[in-house]
């Protein structure tokens, strides 16, 4: 399981990276959104599926609304 | 990591100078039927870099609705649910940005965003776009708690929509949770933006117990915090759907992987009764769902023993 994070955290490094150089050509036709999306690389748990899938999924506990 | 945080924050810089201020974005449905509701989390956003295929996956699962602006450079759809718009839906592809970053972005309201944005600033936190006008909708900050979870602030413009008594309708948001390592110190910082009362709870999953904050404003709970359950994930906050009962999430989990999503974690049973799903769209951003009963009381913060 932590092997399999780090590797995913190593990748988003990259992609954030790639990220930032696309940001900067993306100047001459400015998006409100577009800071939004360089900056959200890090959060999405989308990208963490490859840790869902790895034998842990019915020990979660995802939590919820209380009252 | 904090070299790139380093380098994203110069990058900012440079993205918050390209930045138009003519945008206009609808307010909030029910924008100026209350006074002002700090902390309230009153918009969620999803980014996707596949938009058609996200718009008929949630069409699919909860019959939503989406609705173009006429203003072609914002690249935003409404998302509209029984009548009522509950969310919006940006097509990551037309940002400058080839990462994915598909995901749910929670706006959280306050008065004052220059005060809350220095705060966020002062606390640790990381702010990604500073205080944008967005036209009729407000004006916007983008920012990182202390530990790196993404949310947005929102100014609106005379006050908020309403709190409501009844439970929010099937498919529509029900809560908002922070998965984080440090709730205690997450806590405080959100505190420090916007006028929570905190509450501690301490609940049993599986062999270890859970803590769990509850954030409350103008007597309204308003957004948990939770320990991490994926050691070594960064922080994220998490969204949730609401679903009637467990038979339903069967039915729409069901549904899940022939509209092109995934099911994370399948229906497992909460501590607190019903039960709880962990689903991704078709671009990979990931949603909560969350049984909750139609005559299940909501909403205020007295505290239940």
């Amino acid at each position: 399981m932590k092997t399999i994070i780090r590797v995913l955290l190593r990748g988003l490094s990259v992609v954030a990276l790639g990220a930032i150089m696309a940001s900067l050509s993306g100047c001459d036709d400015p998006q409100v959104y577009g800071s939004v999306g360089v900056s959200s690389g890090y959060s999405s748990y989308g990208h963490y599926r490859g840790g869902y899938n790895s034998g842990v999924r019915t020990s979660i506990s995802v939590g919820g609304r209380i009252r | 990591m904090k070299s790139i945080y380093a380098v994203l924050a110069v990058v900012m810089l440079f993205v918050a100078a390209c930045a138009t201020t003519n945008i206009n974005v609808p307010a909030i449905e029910g924008v100026g039927e209350s006074t002002d509701l700090p902390g309230k989390i009153v918009w969620h956003e999803l980014l996707t870099d596949k938009p058609q295929q996200t718009q008929r996956f949630y069409t699919g699962l909860f019959g939503w609705q989406f609705e173009a602006l006429p203003d072609k450079r914002i690249n935003y759809q409404l998302i509209k649910h029984q009548g009522k718009f509950i969310g919006g839906m940006i097509d990551q592809t037309q940002l400058p940005t080839q990462a994915d970053i598909s995901q749910w972005v929670a706006l959280f309201a306050v008065t004052d965003i220059n005060l809350a944005t220095n705060k966020v600033k002062e606390s640790g936190g990381t702010v990604f776009t500073p205080p944008t006008s967005l036209g009729d909708r407000g004006d916007i900050a983008v920012v990182a708690d202390p530990q790196g979870a993404l949310f947005a602030l929102l100014q609106s413009r005379g006050g908020e929509p309403a709190d409501v008594k009844g439970a929010p309708a099937t498919g529509d948001f029900l809560w908002d949770e922070l998965w984080t390592g440090q709730t205690d110190s997450a806590a405080d910082f959100y505190r420090s933006i916007a006028p929570y009362e905190q509450e501690t709870r301490t609940f049993s999953a599986g062999d270890s117990p859970v803590i769990y904050q509850i954030l409350s404003s103008n007597g309204r709970v308003r957004a948990g915090i939770r320990d991490n359950p994926f050691a070594g994930a960064p922080p994220m906050w998490v969204n949730f759907l609401r679903v009637t009962d467990t038979e339903e999430l069967d039915e729409i989990l069901a549904k899940v992987e022939g509209l092109g999503g995934e099911i994370l974690v399948p229906a497992v049973p909460r501590p607190g009764g019903g039960s709880v799903a962990l689903i991704s769209g078709p671009s990979g951003a990931g949603i909560a769902l969350q049984t909750w009963a139609d005559g299940q009381t909501i909403g205020d913060n007295k505290v239940a023993k």
